[in-house]
């Protein structure tokens, strides 16, 4: 791997572990001047400031996608943050942080999610479902219309709640 | 942390953390969706932490297109906003559900029909519109996201990096321009905010 140079992030480093190779601190950065096309397969966290096309699996470790860094590929990893720029998609067993800065183009799979305010995004969004759906009654009425879907909604006046009249 | 309001004299919701009222009209937005165990659901913005956890633990598929940004982008650039509308590339008959948390009030009646008209597009015939609006009075010229808290209380949350020009236009204006849709249950709130459920005719 390509080791941290003198003053810049310009890197690829693993940082050391003496305890084990993959320790839970040990991960690598990939500096803002390197640009990669390819697959990245690892078993420690990575951090992109640079340039990457193409798919990264992480499985058990954690994805930064940095400030500066652009990303074009299918991520699969423990969990990931945003903070640059990716487009492609998503698939974390824990969580997925989008930070305000970041900009975002395709799918998260995950089993939680934060969205900081300001974030650019264009995403599909899929979560582990805390329950599978609630058994919500449906109104006799509309169990007589269910062959027509538009049926189903019987129209009421437009301010059939709250203050009528008052903002008509 | 407040901010200013147009209005004076009356009770205004200052505190974005705190909730301001309870809606009816979510809660019954949210529970039409719940019906459905493959329920697709777009929020065109603006991007709100606290509203896409709580429909995509809620909704097999939550598509989030902020608009705002998008609109923002244009006018900080120069460029006309109609081209914004081509993100919104989504086949037809997609959604159970549209979110539209005041994004009519920053388009102009054209940019309205437009967008409603490709709202109509992309929903199922079944499907709802959530519109959120503040109507003829002026809340304040602060875009602000409609945070959802507990219990379908919903507050404001200011969008400071946002800048759009805010165009407030009478409820029964509205329902004009919505023509392709049919109103299921609206409701304003104290502080002069409208919520519209529509779905499609």
């Amino acid at each position: 791997m390509l080791k941290k140079t003198s003053k810049d992030e310009t890197f690829m480093e693993s940082t050391p572990s003496i305890i084990s190779p993959v320790s839970p601190k040990s991960h690598t950065v990939i500096g803002e001047n390197i640009s990669i096309e390819g697959g990245i397969h690892g078993k420690e966290n990575l951090v992109i400031e640079g340039s990457v096309k193409g798919n990264i699996e992480l499985e058990a470790n954690h994805l930064t996608v940095g400030a500066k860094g652009r990303v074009e590929g299918e991520i699969q990893a423990d969990s990931v943050t945003v903070q640059g720029r990716l487009t492609g998609n998503i698939k974390a067993s824990g969580k997925v942080e989008i930070t305000k800065e970041a900009d975002f183009s395709g799918e998260i799979r995950a089993r939680s999610i934060s969205v900081e305010d300001g974030a650019m995004l264009k995403a599909v969004i899929e979560l582990e479902r805390e329950s599978q759906i609630k058994a919500v009654p449906e109104p006799k009425a509309k169990a007589v219309g269910q062959a027509s879907p538009l049926s189903q909604d019987k129209p009421t006046s437009a301010m059939s709640e709250g203050v009528k009249g008052s903002n008509p | 942390m407040k901010y200013d309001t147009a209005l004076s004299g009356e009770d205004r919701i200052t505190e974005p953390d705190r909730p301001h009222h309870t809606s009816n009209v979510l809660k019954e937005f949210t529970e039409r969706l719940e019906r459905s165990q493959n329920a697709q659901l777009l929020d065109l913005g603006p991007v709100c932490g606290e509203n896409i956890n709580f429909f995509a633990k809620r909704v097999k598929r939550l598509f989030v297109c902020d608009m705002f940004l998008r609109l923002d982008l244009a006018c900080r650039r120069g460029l006309p906003t109609t081209n914004v509308w081509q993100h919104l590339d989504y086949p037809p008959l997609s959604f159970d559900g549209i979110m539209l948390w005041g994004l009519i009030d920053y388009l102009d009646d054209s940019e309205v029909r437009k967008l409603l008209d490709l709202c109509n597009t992309m929903l199922k015939p079944s499907g709802t519109l959530l519109a959120v609006v503040q109507g003829e009075f002026t809340v304040t010229s602060t875009i602000n996201s409609y945070v959802i808290a507990d219990n379908f209380e919903v507050y404001l949350r200011p969008q400071p990096h946002l800048s759009l020009s805010l165009r407030t236009r009478h409820n029964r204006a509205l329902l004009t321009i919505a023509a392709p849709f049919t109103p299921i249950k609206s409701f304003v709130s104290r502080d002069g905010i409208g919520e519209i459920l529509l779905r499609p005719k």
